[in-house]
């Protein structure tokens, strides 16, 4: 009996020791040139999902799961174990970059300094999630949902059949924003003393809004253009920009 | 005959007022009677002895003169003294006389007060317009080069820039075009096409719109390009959609609708 647990906590500390050495091959930590400036995170995946939070500390943290090799027809995809994170990633000058290419699918979890810049592009399937980081972003997907919540800064974020979600606070004055998707709901929240200069427009759905947009004298109205909505809130500033073929908008106040 | 009319005759004998017959009969007493004689030299001698100045006579015109001064000033005491006081109402009167020269006096000062305060707000207003061309030409030149950064929101600055600007030249414009036709966000593009329209009265903007419709891939831009060219009323645009439309098979079925929608409304143009 004592040999059997013996044996049971030894595979036990095996196996756990096993997942350690694993897990350490899939996370990474990329040290700054110059951890005093800002940094910028450039991520180009071919498929997969990517969260990234900003911490408060001074490195990036990645961790991955994958690289995987797509199934053929209706299989699971392979697992493709010869490779580690850092295949993937590099650093020069505050530049973190990731890039996956054709077929692989890998999905990401990564920690950013608070002030971050983060450039990502998903070129097929795959949501984009961001939390907490302050910088000039960019973002653009295929078929995913984008997702950014409680960042400030400036975004341009693009998407062809996912949603876009943006909660910004603060606004910073004088940076840009504009989101555009095909077909998905653009979901803007802004805090209720924003001042924007503000360019609303979808072609096929609606436009909703609790913030008053003077939109002063109306222009020329084409039957083709069927929702736009073009004015200032709060006596206007930062220009807001927001396109939509088929998806609805909503730009509301920040609760 | 009495002494003293003798003696007037003898005056006027001498100062020859005396007419031919008198003149006869007092020469004739003269050279017939002593008494008449001595008295004759008498008075001749008192005549000659009073040494008159002779006084000149008066001119006609000098009377005349006199004549029409005393008619004006009769007829004017004649005149004051019925209307001293409507004289004084008179007065009072002229002030409220229409009187064309004070008219002309007061608008020929407003006129070159106007003229004063045009020139001098035209001169302001024109070093004001030589500052903000500087300023515009400064602006301009710093959107050229925001426009060539490789971060896609100082490009969106950039282009969103060019709306503040009042004038925008070719090379701005020529800018704008590399970026609604080749910059790699397509955020950027999207507002791009918007400050191009917005500058759509130039005939070259137009026309690069028009050209730019083929060149674009991204289904969002397609659809832009869509909705300014029905903006725009440019029905030669139809060609272009209805390429878009035979090329690709794998649009969504949302932005065939539009394109095709769009096309038959530049048609009806």
């Amino acid at each position: 009996m004592k040999k059997n647990i013996k044996i049971i906590a030894l595979t036990v500390l095996i196996l756990l020791s096993f997942t350690i050495v694993k897990s350490q091959n899939r996370d990474l930590t990329v040290k700054l040139t110059n951890p005093l400036k800002a940094g910028k995170l450039n991520v180009e995946l071919f498929n997969g999902s990517i969260k990234i939070v900003g911490y408060s500390g001074k490195e990036v943290m990645i961790s991955a799961d994958g690289p995987y090799y797509p199934g053929k027809g209706n299989q699971k995809p392979v697992k493709d174990t010869s490779k580690k994170v850092s295949d993937f990633v590099s650093q020069e000058n505050n530049l973190v970059k990731i890039k996956v290419e054709q077929p692989l699918i890998m999905n990401f979890v990564i920690k950013v300094p608070r002030n971050f810049s983060l450039v990502i592009k998903v070129l097929t399937a795959g949501d984009v999630d961001v939390e907490k980081v302050d910088g000039d972003h960019e973002v653009s997907g295929i078929s995913g949902n984008i997702t950014l919540s409680n960042i400030s800064g400036s975004v341009l974020a693009n998407n062809v059949r996912g949603n876009i979600k943006v909660d910004f606070n603060p606004v910073k004055m004088d940076a840009p924003l504009a989101l555009s998707s095909v077909l998905g709901t653009i979901n803007l929240s802004l805090p209720a003393n924003v001042k924007a200069n503000v360019k609303l427009q979808t072609d096929f759905s609606e436009i909703h809004s609790d913030f008053y947009i003077d939109e002063g004298t109306p222009g020329q109205k084409s039957k083709n253009i069927i929702r736009r909505t073009i004015g200032k809130i709060n006596g206007g500033g930062s220009e807001i920009f927001i396109k939509t073929v088929g998806g609805n908008i909503y730009l509301r106040k920040r609760k | 005959m009495e002494d003293i009319d003798l003696e007037l005759k003898i005056l006027d004998y001498l100062q020859n007022h005396l007419l031919e017959a008198d003149r006869r009969e007092v020469e004739l007493l003269r050279e017939t009677s002593p008494a008449f004689a001595a008295k004759f030299n008498e008075v001749k001698q008192v005549w000659e002895g009073l040494d008159l100045r002779k006084v000149p006579d008066t001119s006609p015109e000098l009377t005349s003169n006199f004549q029409a001064m005393l008619k004006t000033f009769e007829l004017e005491q004649a005149h004051g003294k019925v209307s001293s006081l409507a004289g004084v109402l008179g007065k009072i009167a002229d002030l409220f006389v229409y009187k064309p020269k004070y008219n002309w006096a007061y608008s020929i000062l407003l006129i070159s007060a106007g003229a004063l305060g045009a020139w001098l707000l035209l001169k302001q207003s024109n070093t004001n317009q030589n500052l903000s061309l500087v300023e515009n030409d400064q602006k301009q030149i710093r959107v050229l080069t925001m426009l060539k950064d490789s971060a896609a929101n100082d490009r969106m600055k950039a282009v969103n820039y060019t709306q503040q600007l009042h004038h925008v030249d070719d090379k701005v414009i020529n800018a704008l075009f590399v970026t609604l036709n080749t910059d790699s966000n397509e955020n950027v593009r999207l507002v791009t096409l918007d400050a191009l329209l917005q500058l759509a009265d130039n005939p070259k903007v137009r026309e690069g719109l028009v050209n730019s419709i083929i060149k674009q891939e991204s289904e969002l831009m397609q659809v832009a390009l869509a909705d300014a060219m029905i903006q725009l009323q440019e029905k030669k645009s139809a060609k272009s959609f209805k390429k878009l439309l035979e090329n690709q098979n794998t649009k969504s079925p949302i932005i065939k609708k539009k394109l095709e929608q769009t096309v038959k409304e530049l048609e009806t143009i």
